[in-house]
């Protein structure tokens, strides 16, 4: 018997999926989330036993009944995923040597090794080489393939929802930069049959942005159009996205619930959202990655250069987005519906446009085809990989060497980037720490 | 000997004498009984050895936790503290001038300071004696060394060569003056008591071995007994655990080894499902019970073959084997007296720590060698019996001279100093220092010369 401590966001929830995978493997599991996001967590992971934590300040001592139930399980083991006071709190129902992620020993808050690793490299950003599905997923010293965390995407028949805006304003497209993009990707759904609609997803604070980008619209995009931005539940929205046949989403929860039905996502990625942190997780999606020198920021900073990213989904990208590959060809009269473009200048069309990435898999996770070629990411996979004791593999698509060329001295770079020297020095960072797995055949844990 | 296993690779280079070596032990671990052999070993080379002490340090770098601080501090904490220890190693090397500065695996020896090394031209080499694959950090640190001593080969042997790292195969061993045979009139029945059973086990409590042992249920649990440390929650096998899991000291395990009638010895394997790994490298209690003339029942790995001949030791491959290993050896006592015997014989000639040490400097010296480094480095060759006298004060009275003379032979042989090494005044004072209790007055008077010597700005 498992138990997850997720009480993050609805996103994050979704990005335990790889580690929820692999513990169901294994035995019974539990997951032990934010009040608010049991129901969604329920339809998301079936099979699992899902807990709620009424974490508002005023509920709070409502916990102590879910903090019972919790200490009365077995569980072989425990992994605390969240960086958080709470969750330091709910590791301490348990002893530390059956929690994985982080937890306290004697009152001392402490970490895995492997995730050291990820404090490493968190501090060059632009090079990150693994996706927070995958992080968490090995925490698990045998985790689920990644193919098989989410289903594989693949274009269908069904609405378009358009998410209208994440958590942060620069990481989200205006109205007007949206608009002629829903157009066409709406036309491409109407292509594929089924008389889908154009469903805007988001909170009550983004029903004005849907209205003004109903506006925009062409009227036979708008008479297809419903907002639906505030007036859905969780579970309502898992029901909705799970019909869509595509979703246009920066990065949010939704889109992260997306990839767990499969649903194929397009989604804008810009300031601080970067695609191989947190990019859709599964085959099948793309990403339009704006990558200036600065990216990615840190979205709690100011941004000195403009918001110079933003302009990255002009002209160029639209003819991209209508032809699915990063040279778009022009559109018919390259007349495109909605008012002027970020990007657009008295002369013509932006010249920077984003990456176009597509997701794929490697034995180690998920991976982007396309974008810049990245050596320094290649290297820190690879030891990535050597340190988890998965295959090595190339970056496919990002950087074709293979384990055999890549030069020593990066992966000897790589290997001083990720591994502090107190990793080298305390026997306790020497073996991983797996769970006490000890069934015998036939028996669940 | 019956058979012979293949040899290993000659070492090169000529055997390298007189050497000052300082061996960085780890702050605690699989790998410090590991480095005190190496000490000792080396000396019985006769090579003047210091060890950096760092299990000293570990009560204060643990007491950091007691602080009870934020994650991130303690890791800063932590790191600083490291870094201090690292300094610390720099200061004894300053002081003790090594040629050599050996490490173990888990040395608390950071970048910088094998930089520095570097830089100053000290060789540095360490025995990385843990399993690649589990320790992956190695690629890290293996370049900032001059040698790499390992106890796998490839494919660790040729990424370190792609890495530009030299290195060499270096297996595990065992120390006769440590792991012996205990003579059956010198046994203390107590031990045999409170040590003793048919069967035996000591390790820590590895996934494959939890599950390996609980097919061997049917055993009696005083016919079966297990010991040492991570064994918790182990429900099924508790009624052969003993002392609730506690550690057992290296002295406690040849207890165990010669108290046993078939000692156990199932390397370790982190997955469940792979009870006998066949992994490659062979590890430290082959050769320790080997070395004891204890019987054991070993499983294969790829590189035994070419340390053990056949019918030195007693290999199973899967767990049937190892049942029927049991059975069979309980049941044949001679077949078990004259394994062990072979088995022991053979790590006496091939496989002791004095061995290894000896490999280890020869491809250390061949090394110096190709660098036109002198190794030794070149040092006063004035036997230290004179140079000690000489450090004297040309005022001391005569009589306390004289007595001084009759009582160094012993102080060098109480010092461990006279095995042919090359010890200079401050080794003797260095290691004086280090003595506890009471001193005598030669020793105080030495210690009262030191000081005499740095007040007044004379050197030895």
């Amino acid at each position: 018997m498992y138990l997850i401590v997720q009480l993050a966001r609805l996103g994050d929830l979704f990005q335990t999926a790889r580690l929820v995978a692999s513990l169901q493997r294994r035995g019974e599991t539990h997951l032990c989330v934010d009040a608010v996001l049991v129901e969604v967590a329920r339809l998301a992971f079936p099979g699992v036993t899902v807990h709620g934590l009424d974490l508002a300040p005023d509920r709070v001592a409502g916990c102590v009944r879910t903090f019972g139930e919790l200490a009365s399980q077995p569980f072989r083991a425990v992994y605390n995923l969240n960086h958080a006071g709470l969750n330091r709190a709910v590791a301490r129902l348990f002893p530390p040597d059956r929690v994985f992620g982080y937890r306290a020993v004697d009152g001392q808050a402490e970490r895995d090794g492997w995730l050291r690793l990820a404090m490493r490299w968190t501090t060059a950003r632009r090079h990150s080489p693994l996706n927070l599905v995958d992080l968490w997923g090995h925490l698990d010293p045998d985790p689920v393939a990644p193919q098989a965390v989410n289903p594989p995407a693949t274009p269908r028949p069904g609405s378009l929802g358009v998410v209208l805006a994440g958590r942060h304003a620069r990481r989200s497209l205006p109205p007007q930069a949206l608009a002629p993009a829903v157009q066409i990707l709406f036309e491409r759904q109407c292509a594929l049959g089924g008389n889908p609609e154009i469903r805007l997803l988001g909170s009550r604070s983004e029903r004005a942005a849907g209205r003004e980008l109903m506006g925009l619209l062409s009227p036979a995009a708008l008479a297809r159009t419903v907002n639906l931005a505030g007036r859905t539940s969780l579970p309502e929205a898992f029901a909705c996205v799970s019909e869509l046949g595509c979703m246009l989403t920066p990065d949010t929860g939704l889109m992260h619930m997306a990839t767990r039905l499969g649903v194929p996502v397009q989604a804008v990625f810009l300031s601080s959202a970067w695609a191989w942190e947190t990019g859709p997780y599964g085959t099948g999606h793309t990403v339009w990655q704006a990558a200036p020198p600065c990216a990615p920021c840190l979205e709690s900073a100011p941004c000195g250069a403009g918001v110079r990213c933003a302009r990255y989904f002009g002209r160029d990208w639209l003819r991209a987005l209508a032809s699915g590959s990063p040279h778009g060809a022009p559109l018919p009269g390259d007349s495109l519906p909605g008012a002027s473009l970020p990007g657009d200048t008295l002369a013509g069309t932006a010249t920077e446009a984003p990456l176009f990435l597509q997701s794929a898999v490697d034995p180690l996770g998920l991976i982007w085809h396309g974008g810049e070629n990245d050596p320094r990411r290649a290297a820190l996979r690879r030891v990535l990989a050597e340190n988890r004791g998965v295959p090595p593999a190339g970056d496919r698509g990002v950087h074709e060497e293979t384990r055999e060329t890549v030069a020593q001295q990066r992966l000897h770079g790589a290997a001083a980037d990720l591994y502090d020297e107190a990793q080298w020095m305390l026997p306790r960072f020497a073996t991983p720490l797996p769970p006490p797995d000890l069934n015998l055949p036939g028996e669940r844990a | 000997m019956t058979a012979s296993a293949p040899p290993l690779a000659p070492s090169p280079g000529p055997r390298p004498e007189a050497l000052r070596v300082l061996v960085i032990l780890p702050l605690y671990g699989g790998s410090l009984p590991v480095g005190r052999y190496c000490v000792s070993a080396l000396r019985d080379l006769g090579h003047t050895v210091e060890a950096f002490e760092a299990p000293d340090y570990y009560g204060a770098f643990t007491a950091l936790r007691g602080l009870k601080t934020g994650m991130e501090r303690l890791e800063q904490l932590e790191a600083g503290f490291l870094n201090v220890i690292s300094q610390a190693v720099y200061a004894q090397a300053e002081r003790f001038a090594p040629d050599l500065v050996l490490s173990m695996a888990q040395a608390p020896l950071n970048r910088q300071m094998l930089q520095r090394f570097r830089k100053d031209g000290v060789l540095t080499a360490m025995w990385f004696v843990e399993d690649h694959r589990v320790f992956p950090y190695w690629r890290a640190f293996a370049p900032l060394y001059d040698l790499f001593f390992v106890i796998q080969k490839d494919p660790l042997a040729a990424e370190l060569a792609a890495m530009g790292v030299r290195s060499a195969y270096l297996p595990m061993a065992a120390l006769p003056a440590f792991h012996h045979p205990v003579p059956p009139e010198q046994a203390d029945p107590a031990d045999r008591r409170r040590f003793g059973s048919a069967v035996s086990f000591v390790g820590a409590g590895y996934p494959n071995r939890r599950l390996a042992f609980r097919q061997l249920m049917h055993l009696d649990p005083r016919d079966f007994r297990i010991w040492g440390s991570d064994w918790d929650n182990e429900a099924v096998l508790t009624r052969f655990i003993q002392n609730n899991g506690a550690r057992v000291s290296s002295e406690d395990c040849v207890r165990i080894f010669n108290a046993s009638t078939i000692n156990l010895n199932l390397h370790s394997g982190v997955k469940a499902n792979e009870l006998i790994t066949g992994g490659d490298f062979v590890n430290p209690r082959t050769f320790e019970l080997a070395a004891c003339g204890a019987f054991q029942l070993v499983d294969h790995r790829t590189l035994l073959p070419g340390l053990f001949a056949p019918d030195e030791l007693a290999v199973f491959r899967t767990m049937p084997e190892l049942v029927e290993g049991i059975n069979h050896y309980l049941a044949h006592p001679e077949e078990r007296t004259a394994m062990a015997m072979r088995a022991r014989k053979r790590v006496l000639a091939e496989h002791t720590y004095q061995a290894r040490m000896e490999t280890l400097l020869r491809h250390t010296a061949a090394l110096a060698a190709e660098r036109n480094t002198p190794f030794p480095a070149r040092r006063d060759q004035t036997p230290a019996r004179q140079r000690l006298t000489a450090a004297l004060p040309p005022d001391l009275p005569e009589a306390v001279r004289a007595g001084l003379g009759e009582e160094l032979e012993a102080l060098l042989h109480r010092l461990e100093l006279d095995r042919g090494q090359d010890p200079t005044f401050d080794d003797v004072i260095a290691r004086l220092r280090g003595q506890s209790g009471v001193l005598t007055p030669l020793e105080t008077t030495l210690l009262f010369l030191d000081e005499w010597r740095k007040q007044y700005g004379k050197k030895s």
